[in-house]
């Protein structure tokens, strides 16, 4: 249950989303002036369920507006970039080529991670998927909540990390009072604009990704470890995929946020092609790019490198 | 676009019947039936997402109703064990002992529905994944796995799979 009242507003396209998210926006900045408790922001909705543990364990968390985004099509396309995105812009200044290719699979923001795990088009992802929460919960749990919430795991990002992925948002327009666009379609790297959280600006909805087909269908490697069983958290979740370069992967639950970086990237290739010495000490170097693991109530930071390690190893025996 | 704010009549369908109720558009599900409708059969253990005893089903699909908004179910088809009328699940978790003080029992039931349907064979795997969702603090789980086995056998007879038991040489 969210304390206080809510309004509830459920547009049928990106721009009706952008736009209604801006209004309310407005609105409450408006309210907030008035009121000791300051501006309720708006939330895009859509499995909800971080907005309603989040809202009922804390006063703080306010919510003014929600912005069910369910009935947005391009947030629950799966398989085709839907025609809408072929003419998103780069955001910023960050232009790039696609890095396989154009041939690819898009994956809806909105989608439920339950969907994700059934699904055959991205087999990595449908791993990282089903070790979300539970069965009944990934029914509700988006693939764009996951990515872009506050809990340290976020296991859906790991594939699309290691993918190489490429991320489609509406933004609001330059200038729609004037007569201009209402709305921008955008699309970026994952990992450029993701830094231990993906920055979205304020009002962007985050569409979907894309993934390139050269990635979907790459050999890969999952890894995942919790204290308990297979619904707990994870000690440690490691995604790879094999590239043209050597391999790509990513590491969940060993930090406070998911990670990944080109070091760690390049010595799990080097490790692929090398033996004894040269192999392990290139394996070490891919665990030490990432840093340190954490400690905490779970495990303790030489208990997480250990498992880092073996996992490593598994994962440079598949790819090799 | 749909707008919804402060108090409203909420229409939906459930268990086949249209009802309405008054609601505002912070309330969950769970609340809704609970509290409005008098659909006391999905139980609030947790309302956090984690126990699985609120689930009902929203267009077949389980869903915890401590984790949806009311307001989002506006059209939708929702089952709760109150719609279910001498169901084989309800039968095998009776006769299997699938259940002791009965607490997560609504929630246990109405998960297993929607999996014997998507899993009419014997599925450990799925077994694992769909019913790990739910706790039981009372069975050990053990009578919850012969229900769904009993559950399955049922249903595949009925639907002229295999023999019933009795009818077996
Ligand atoms: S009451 Fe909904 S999951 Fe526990
Ligand atoms: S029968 Fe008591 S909690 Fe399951």
């Amino acid at each position: 249950m969210i304390p206080g009242d809510v309004v509830y507003l459920k547009p049928e396209s990106a721009e009706e989303a952008v736009e209604a998210w801006s209004l309310a926006n407005a609105a409450s900045a408006a309210a907030g002036a008035a009121s000791a408790r300051g501006a309720a922001s708006p939330r895009y909705l859509a499995g909800g369920t971080e907005i309603l543990t989040t809202a009922r364990r804390s006063a703080a968390y306010a919510v003014g507006a929600l912005v069910d985004v369910k009935a947005v099509p391009e947030a629950k396309a799966a398989g085709a970039l839907p025609d809408s995105l072929a003419g998103a812009a780069w955001l910023g200044e960050a232009a790039g080529g696609a890095p396989y290719g154009a041939d690819g699979l898009y994956f809806g923001a909105a989608l439920p991670l339950a969907e994700l795990e059934d699904g055959p088009l991205f087999p990595l992802l449908s791993n990282a998927a089903r070790g979300v929460a539970d069965r009944t919960t990934r029914n509700r749990l988006s693939l764009g909540g996951n990515v872009a919430g506050q809990l340290p795991y976020r296991e859906a990002v790991l594939p699309l990390l290691a993918a190489g992925a490429l991320g489609y948002s509406a933004l609001p327009g330059d200038a729609p009072a004037a007569g201009g666009a209402k709305l921008r379609l955008v699309r970026w790297g994952l990992r450029s604009r993701f830094d231990k959280r993906l920055a979205l600006l304020p009002g962007e909805l985050l569409l979907g990704f894309w993934v390139p087909k050269a990635a979907t269908e790459a050999r890969a490697a999952y890894v995942r470890k919790t204290r308990t069983g297979p619904i707990d958290y994870p000690l440690i979740t490691l995604c790879a995929l094999r590239t043209r370069s050597g391999a790509a992967w990513a590491l969940g639950g060993a930090f406070p946020y998911p990670a990944r970086s080109d070091e760690a990237d390049g010595a799990l290739s080097e490790a692929l092609s090398a033996s004894g010495d040269a192999r392990a000490g290139a394996l070490g170097r891919a665990a030490a790019a990432l840093g340190e693991p954490r400690s905490d109530q779970r495990a303790g930071a030489e208990y997480r490198a250990a498992l880092i390690a073996l996992a490593l190893e598994t994962v440079a025996e598949e790819l090799a | 676009m749909t707008e919804r704010k402060g108090p409203y009549e909420l229409r939906l369908r459930v268990n086949g019947e249209e009802r309405a109720a008054l609601t505002r558009p912070a309330e969950t599900l769970l609340r809704l039936l609970r509290e409005r409708l008098g659909l006391t059969g999905p139980k609030c253990g947790c309302e956090n997402g984690d126990c699985g005893a609120c689930t009902v089903l929203i267009d077949g699909v389980p869903t915890k109703s401590c984790m949806v908004l009311a307001v989002e179910c506006e059209g939708r088809e929702l089952t709760t064990i109150e719609g279910l009328r001498d169901h084989p699940v309800q039968r095998a978790f009776s006769a299997e002992n699938g259940f002791q003080c009965g607490f997560c029992t609504p929630g246990m039931i109405m998960n297993a529905v929607a999996l014997v349907r998507a899993h009419p064979e014997p599925n450990e795997e799925a077994d694992r994944n769909w019913m790990g969702s739910n706790l039981c603090r009372c069975t050990g789980y053990e009578g919850i796995r012969r229900a769904l086995a009993a559950a399955r056998a049922e249903l595949a007879a009925r639907a002229g799979l295999m023999p019933r038991a009795k009818e077996r040489p």
